[in-house]
């Protein structure tokens, strides 16, 4: 039996949809990932599977609960960061923890969720005096304060620097260690990759892919990819017709190849800048990631 | 009732850390008082004349050329009267100004032009507190006559003839007339809960606006309880507000408040449920602080006008007297005068109570049914 089972959701603003038809379902101790641009509609998805907000159409079910009659037990199980951080700066961060552990008919004790989001030090100190990294951890702790078995996170790491984000990341995969399910929205790559069992990738209100992140790779991408700068000596057609070469991007003054065989590739772009006289600088090979499996689906660099 | 009681000192932590929002609240109904009281406070509407009761027990030449001569005085209208009681009672009552009494041996102790008198006199002088000038003047009477008899005749040295007896007398405040700072207070107490009530829906546009609202609806808390925690906070800071106005035109401009406390507290709290629910239900519809601040000043107006917070209601057009006398304004600012005054009767406040209950019930229900976490 899923934890969470999404059928067919759909809702529209103003005759725009913003979720069109979107399917998944997430299994009992996984970390299931929607992913995608901002504007995907995974937010909206998210908030009518917390039961904040109501669909056009579509079934839900949430730990065995209807999402739109029984809302308040719902809500009393599951463990709800939003997007938009907003605590009462004036509070400390125990005050803040204490007060949503009270709107709760079961809570655990403030001081352990303090520990384990490393805020120790802060545990006394008001909300406004917090950097950015740990008003977002205590922002995901209130999604703890009633032990909830079932966690969302939308976004959790928008707008943090990469040491905050990581501090982030080892939250998440404690939760995960604790057998917590977890559903968790992302425009991160890397996020998605380090931290989703399985996800669905969604654009314009569709999933466009769906599986394990290794899986998707390897499904869209045999290949691995090449990258170097733009030179106008080197045209596309050239670099296409290079040997084992499957696909080729050019995205922001970069050029990546997709080869079966990078070795014989990569030899045949060096020899080929050597006859033009062009010095190839920056060059790499690196594994295909999400990001190019995104940018192979939609044309589009997944932040743009 | 814990997720209740933790929200009201979430709101009371906020306020107090808030240092501005602690400043102004207190700041301006205090401006207020000392401004109002300042100008207008401790001044009696003006009056041509002070009415100066004089009750000779003397009636010998010397008694009589002084009464003569207080008679005189431009500011005094005085008049000869042998009720003693009756005249203090009529000075308690804010019917006079002052009352004088001249003892049997003012005469004699005064004495005659060129000669000296004999013992000490002792002259009452009764007189309205709020009126120490009432008091200079008669002072300044009996040097003039003490000159006339006395000081004429060089061979006479000057001596006290005549000791004076000073009395002040508070007025009963139910009875006479009150001075502007008298009425203005409990209006002032009226519009202070008002517009807390009132403002409140600012705050709550707030919470909206900035998403603190949508977090804790995503917690199994009923919409009740945090309305219900937010009415209760204003209520506490009313109660605060109220206490520290009454004290401060106490001490500065000796407004004495005769009526009972707990019938006051009652009433402030009253007041401050229902203009809160009415400014929980404007914060109900509102989704931003933009928003709310010309919603609550559409409300706010009318209610101050025409709540007879500023000007009695009898001076309104006829026609809108019976809209006006459904508002819960008026009926707030009345109650709390009534007991400020203490003129307040159980049959008076409850008409008043029952009002504002009902106001409050419909804001209740009214507020409940439109509040919306996001």
């Amino acid at each position: 039996m899923p934890v969470i089972s999404v059928d067919n959701l759909r809702k529209s603003y103003n005759g725009t949809a913003a979720v069109d038809g979107i399917s998944f379902s997430v299994e009992r101790g996984e970390v299931f990932g929607l992913l995608g641009p901002n504007g995907a509609g995974k937010t909206t998805t998210v908030e009518i599977v917390e039961g904040l907000r109501e669909a056009d159409s579509g079934a839900v079910s949430v730990l065995d609960f209807d999402v739109r009659s029984q809302r308040r037990d719902l809500k009393e199980r599951i463990g709800v960061q939003l997007q938009k951080n907003a605590l009462y700066p004036n509070l400390t961060v125990r005050e803040t923890l204490d007060l949503f552990a009270g709107f709760f008919r079961n809570s655990q004790p403030s001081i352990g969720i303090i520990e384990r989001l490393g805020l120790s030090d802060k545990a006394d100190s008001v909300v406004k005096t917090l950097s950015g990294g740990q008003a977002q951890r205590l922002s995901v702790g209130l999604a703890l304060v009633n032990d909830p078995d079932l966690v969302f996170l939308d976004e959790p790491t928008t707008g943090l620097d990469p040491q905050a984000r990581r501090g982030l990341w080892d939250v998440v995969e404690e939760m995960k260690r604790s057998g917590k399910t977890v559903l968790l929205t992302t425009h991160y790559m890397e996020e998605a990759e380090r931290l989703c069992d399985r996800l669905v990738v969604v654009d314009h209100g569709k999933i466009i892919a769906e599986g394990s992140p290794r899986n998707l790779v390897d499904e869209h991408f045999k290949e691995r990819a090449i990258e170097f700068e733009v030179r106008a000596e080197l045209s596309a057609d050239e670099l296409g017709a290079l040997p084992d070469v499957t696909r080729q991007q050019q995205q922001n003054g970069q050029m990546t190849l997709y080869s079966t065989n990078p070795h014989q590739t990569l030899r045949a772009l060096l020899e080929l800048g050597t006859q033009r006289g062009v010095e190839l600088a920056e060059i790499h090979i690196r594994r295909a990631t999400l990001e190019d499996v995104f940018l192979k689906l939609t044309g589009r660099r997944i932040r743009e | 009732m814990n997720a209740f009681i933790r929200l009201v000192l979430t709101h009371l932590r906020g306020f107090r850390r808030d240092r501005a929002a602690f400043f102004m609240l207190f700041f301006f109904p205090l401006a207020f008082v000392l401004m109002f009281g300042s100008f207008f406070g401790s001044e009696r509407p003006r009056m041509p004349k002070y009415r100066v009761a004089i009750v000779n027990e003397d009636l010998l030449p010397g008694s009589l050329s002084f009464v003569a001569g207080l008679k005189q005085v431009p500011v005094f209208e005085a008049y000869d009267s042998r009720n003693k009681p009756y005249e203090l009672t009529a000075l308690k009552q804010g019917r006079l100004r002052a009352v004088i009494i001249i003892p049997k041996n003012f005469s004699a102790a005064v004495g005659r032009p060129g000669q000296r008198g004999s013992g000490l006199a002792k002259l009452e002088v009764h007189y309205d507190e709020s009126h120490p000038q009432i008091w200079q003047t008669i002072q300044f009477a009996l040097i003039a006559l003490t000159q006339m008899t006395q000081g004429l005749n060089q061979r006479v040295p000057p001596r006290p003839a005549v000791a004076l007896r000073a009395r002040s007398v508070q007025r009963d405040f139910a009875a006479g007339e009150r001075r502007p700072i008298d009425t203005f207070l409990p209006g002032l107490i009226a519009m202070s809960i008002m517009q807390l009530g009132l403002f409140s829906a600012v705050p709550i546009a707030r919470e909206r606006e900035n998403g603190i609202l949508k977090r804790i609806g995503a917690t199994p808390l009923p919409r009740s309880t945090y309305l219900a925690s937010q009415v209760t906070f204003r209520v506490i800071v009313a109660l605060l507000q109220t206490g520290l106005l009454v004290a401060v035109a106490a001490v500065f401009f000796k407004v004495r408040f005769a009526g009972n406390p707990l019938a006051l507290s009652g009433i402030v709290v009253l007041g401050a449920m229902t203009f809160m629910m009415a400014g929980a239900v404007i914060g109900s519809v509102v989704r931003t602080v933009e928003a709310a601040m010309p919603l609550v000043q559409l409300v706010n107006f009318p209610l101050m006008f025409l709540g007879g917070v500023f000007f009695p209601a009898e001076l309104l057009p006829e026609w809108i007297r019976p809209f006006v006398s459904v508002l819960p304004t008026s009926h707030m600012a009345d109650a709390i005068r009534d007991v400020c005054f203490g003129m307040a009767t159980t049959a008076s406040l409850a008409q008043d109570a029952a009002y504002l209950v009902g106001w409050l019930i419909a804001g209740m229900v009214l507020s409940v049914k439109l509040f919306r976490w996001e």
